[in-house]
């Protein structure tokens, strides 16, 4: 038996059921289905061996811990706090199920309540669901809202959203007979002139990431009078770190607001499980996707969290309504009320501080040069004669990890490296690897 | 403290913080120099300010306000299961958890072993020849097989294919899942033990049918699987299955046996996962491989590699390479388990 299952013996309950063994109970499945032994899969180990099994595994790996990270394109190494770990692991909050159950689950459901009024909050919107499974998906479910309420077919997408956000896009678009039109860029920033040439009266909406994917801060309000004369939809695609210093989205005039959330204290874990959201404005609301979750405060004054659209939206946009993210959730309210209305700012103050030092050293011999001058916040572009992925080579040998190779994604961005220096990021790294990169 | 009924902004004291943060002493002159002030906000957070001793009251509070499986046993619409807790301190091996996933290929072999192993260990349990473990949840993983479906057919150019066969049991879940992947779902009628009426079945059957969907013990009974197989194999159709309770099967069925083409499951709950983030699994056969989502985790000269160049690929499908942190879990648990 397993020494996670509670039952002692399996023969008590065999005993109830008159049958000698487990064989019995399936007496009905034909021989022919029965499993035969199936063969090179080694026998099941004990915790001792797995513990040590997986060790020699992981260290075939490399890690932050050992590295300095100066790599981010769409995942950060931002600080997390000591809470996290310490409350986010100590409960067992995490094993239970979908709140489908709310009068039993309303430690749950507060939590997510909690961080969905933090995240309307931070975006300026009315409503949102947080429990989105990453930033890429949160921004199809944008885009397909957008097309819900405008009974559209056409989407536009900035060319300097990240390229990974792009191909998720265009794949969950494929099978849904909706055109997915890519906006050329100029000098790092959405081109306005291709923006007007483009947005018709199909369009259901525009997308655009701000800061960018070379971490430009993209003023869109231009694009934002294009699309709304056209009645359609602006989707911005927010990093939430940057709204502690930035302009909110809704100042912009944003009218659905996706992203990313892994920055707010969620580890890296290459690459997931990650924490995407979408918000919207009030009057779009309606047609936002998922379940969402609403108090409710009776005559007495008691409160109850519920679930909105429960039965309605449960079955009927499944998939949409699929992520029941409670740990990351959770990990995301923690971070917020943590770091809390001065923390996020000064995390965010330091991200633009360490970063433009980085950038003023890397680039002040003249060796290394911007691709863009534009302002950014926490990620910068910038070009050599030396090939990128020698330079990675060279750094990772130091202990370093360079910059995201652009060139995999854009063909004209040769031997360009994408930085990101966030608030964890110290001095003495940052001159470590300026220095470093002056000697190749 | 069951009653306990505050918000994190009702404890929120103006002054009060919980975290510690390098203190750099940054003018607000300094940051509107570098970023033009019309880009920057002029409004203050709405967010909390809490202490640290605030933010773990609250939080522990709110954790007493759940019924929970370590303290009691409420079963609710799937079966809540304890998780062995030596997954929890394998998921927070820092080996793992602090991998960068853009990190270059030769300091990640670790991680892409794990995703390999899995892949491998579940497909002969499976006895399919790649399993894809990109999908977030047992739902998405539906999706994703439908859309592996909707590219192989276009692949042998048989457009017209655009219905699938469901039993009422699947209907209401897998109508809006198989509407956005562009399919027309056909209802199939049951007999009287509840399992697939052979004689409605073939009404249904003509050259417009994509496949059929089974799920096992409540739709399907065994008997007659080998035979809707061929029903539904000889009009050219595929066979999908549902594995939504692969767990309980897979000791038992062989899966060999039956020609499904198909098979999507989540690895939460059985595979030693929590509720809250699943990871759903997609396994094919050799015909259909081609199609799976990039990237791919290959093994050549023993090293793992991404492999990206797969131009009848359906695409990316979500960002990186799938629920790690499930994948890890549930290899472990496989590890620990073995195949008993």
């Amino acid at each position: 038996m397993e020494s996670y299952i509670t039952n002692v013996k399996d023969v008590y309950m065999l005993d109830e059921t008159k049958t000698d063994y487990i064989e019995g109970l399936c007496k009905d499945v034909p021989r022919k289905f029965k499993s035969k032994n199936i063969k090179n899969l080694r026998q099941g180990m004990s915790d001792v061996e797995i513990l040590n099994y997986l060790k020699s595994i992981g260290s075939k790996n490399k890690s932050l811990n050992d590295l300095i990270c100066f790599l981010g394109a769409g995942a950060y190494d931002h600080y997390i706090p000591a809470t996290i770990k310490h409350m986010a692991m100590k409960s067992h909050f995490f094993h239970g199920d979908i709140p489908y159950r709310p009068q039993i689950r309303q430690g749950a459901l507060q939590v997510i309540h909690e961080y969905e009024t933090m995240i309307n909050n931070l975006t300026g919107m009315d409503a949102c669901n947080g429990l989105i499974d990453d930033g890429p998906t949160a921004c199809v479910q944008g885009a397909l809202m957008a097309c819900k309420s405008t009974k559209r077919k056409s989407i536009l997408i900035s060319k300097t959203v990240n390229p990974q956000v792009r191909s998720v896009l265009k794949t969950h678009m494929k099978y849904r007979y909706i055109d997915v039109i890519e906006v050329d860029m100029v000098d790092g920033v959405t081109d306005m002139d291709k923006v007007k040439d483009l947005v018709k009266d199909d369009v259901a909406g525009i997308i655009i990431q701000s800061p960018n994917f070379f971490g430009i801060i993209e003023d869109y309000t231009e694009a934002e009078k294009i699309i709304h004369e056209k009645n359609g939809l602006l989707i911005t695609y927010v990093d939430p770190i940057s709204l502690g210093i930035l302009k909110r989205p809704d100042e912009q005039g944003a009218d659905i607001v996706v992203g990313e959330a892994q920055s707010f204290g969620n580890s890296l874990n290459y690459g997931g499980p990650f924490l995407g959201f979408i918000a919207t404005k009030s009057e779009l609301s309606k047609n936002i996707f998922g379940r969402r979750i609403d108090l409710s405060i009776d005559e007495e004054g008691r409160q109850e969290f519920h679930m909105k659209f429960q039965g309605k939206r449960a079955y009927m946009d499944r998939y949409n309504s699929t992520s029941h993210k409670l740990l990351n959730v959770l990990i995301g309210s923690i971070y917020l009320s943590t770091l809390g209305k001065k923390g996020l700012r000064e995390v965010a103050i330091q991200c633009v501080k360490n970063s433009h030092y980085a950038f003023d050293e890397i680039t002040k011999s003249g060796k290394f040069k911007p691709v863009f001058n534009r302002p950014f916040f926490k990620e910068f572009m910038i070009t050599s004669d030396l090939n990128s992925s020698e330079i990675n080579e060279k750094l990772l040998k130091k202990g370093i990890i360079g910059g995201y190779e652009v060139q995999r994604d854009y063909d004209e961005l040769e031997n360009s490296l994408l930085l990101c220096v966030t608030e964890k990021r110290s001095k003495k790294e940052i001159d470590k690897l300026s220095k470093i990169l002056e000697a190749l | 403290m069951d009653n306990y009924n505050k918000s994190i902004f009702h404890i929120s004291k103006p002054g009060r913080r919980a975290y510690l943060l390098p203190q750099k002493n940054i003018s607000d002159e300094y940051i509107s120099n570098i970023i033009p002030p019309e880009l920057l906000s002029d409004q203050e957070l709405d967010l909390p300010e809490v202490s640290e001793l605030d933010v773990i009251r609250h939080f522990t509070n709110l954790f007493h306000k759940d019924d929970k499986v370590e303290e009691d046993y409420e079963i609710e619409l799937h079966s809540i299961k304890n998780n062995p807790k030596i997954n929890e301190d394998l998921e927070a091996m820092k080996e793992f958890s602090m991998v960068h996933p853009y990190q270059s290929i030769e300091t990640v072999q670790g991680s892409l072993e794990v995703i390999y192993k899995l892949d491998e260990i579940l497909s002969r349990a499976l006895s399919m020849d790649r399993v894809c473990l990109q999908g977030m949840t047992g739902v998405h993983g539906e999706l994703i097989s439908f859309m592996l479906m909707r590219a192989y057919y276009n692949s042998i150019k048989e457009f017209k294919r655009t219905k699938i066969i469901v039993s009422h049991v699947d209907y209401k879940n897998s109508k809006s899942i198989l509407c956005l992947a562009g399919y027309e779902v056909v209802k199939v009628q049951l007999d009287e033990e509840g399992s697939i009426c052979i004689d409605s079945l073939k009404e249904l059957l003509d050259d417009k049918i994509a496949a059929i969907m089974l799920t096992n013990s409540i739709a399907l009974d065994l008997k007659k699987a080998k035979e809707i197989e061929e029903l539904v194999h000889n009009i050219g159709g595929l066979i999908l299955y549902n594995g939504w309770n692969i767990n309980s099967i897979d000791e038992i069925m062989d899966f060999s046996y039956g020609h499904i083409d198909m098979i999507h499951f989540d690895l939460n709950r059985a595979f030693g996962n929590y509720y809250d983030s699943g990871c759903g699994a997609i396994g094919v056969k050799e015909h259909l491989v081609k199609f799976l989502p990039i990237p791919i985790v290959h093994k050549a000269n023993d090293k793992y590699i991404l492999d990206y160049d797969r131009p009848e690929s359906i695409g990316k499908i979500k960002g990186f390479y799938g629920n790690y942190r499930m994948i890890l879990r549930a290899y472990t648990h496989m590890l620990a388990r073995g195949m008993k």
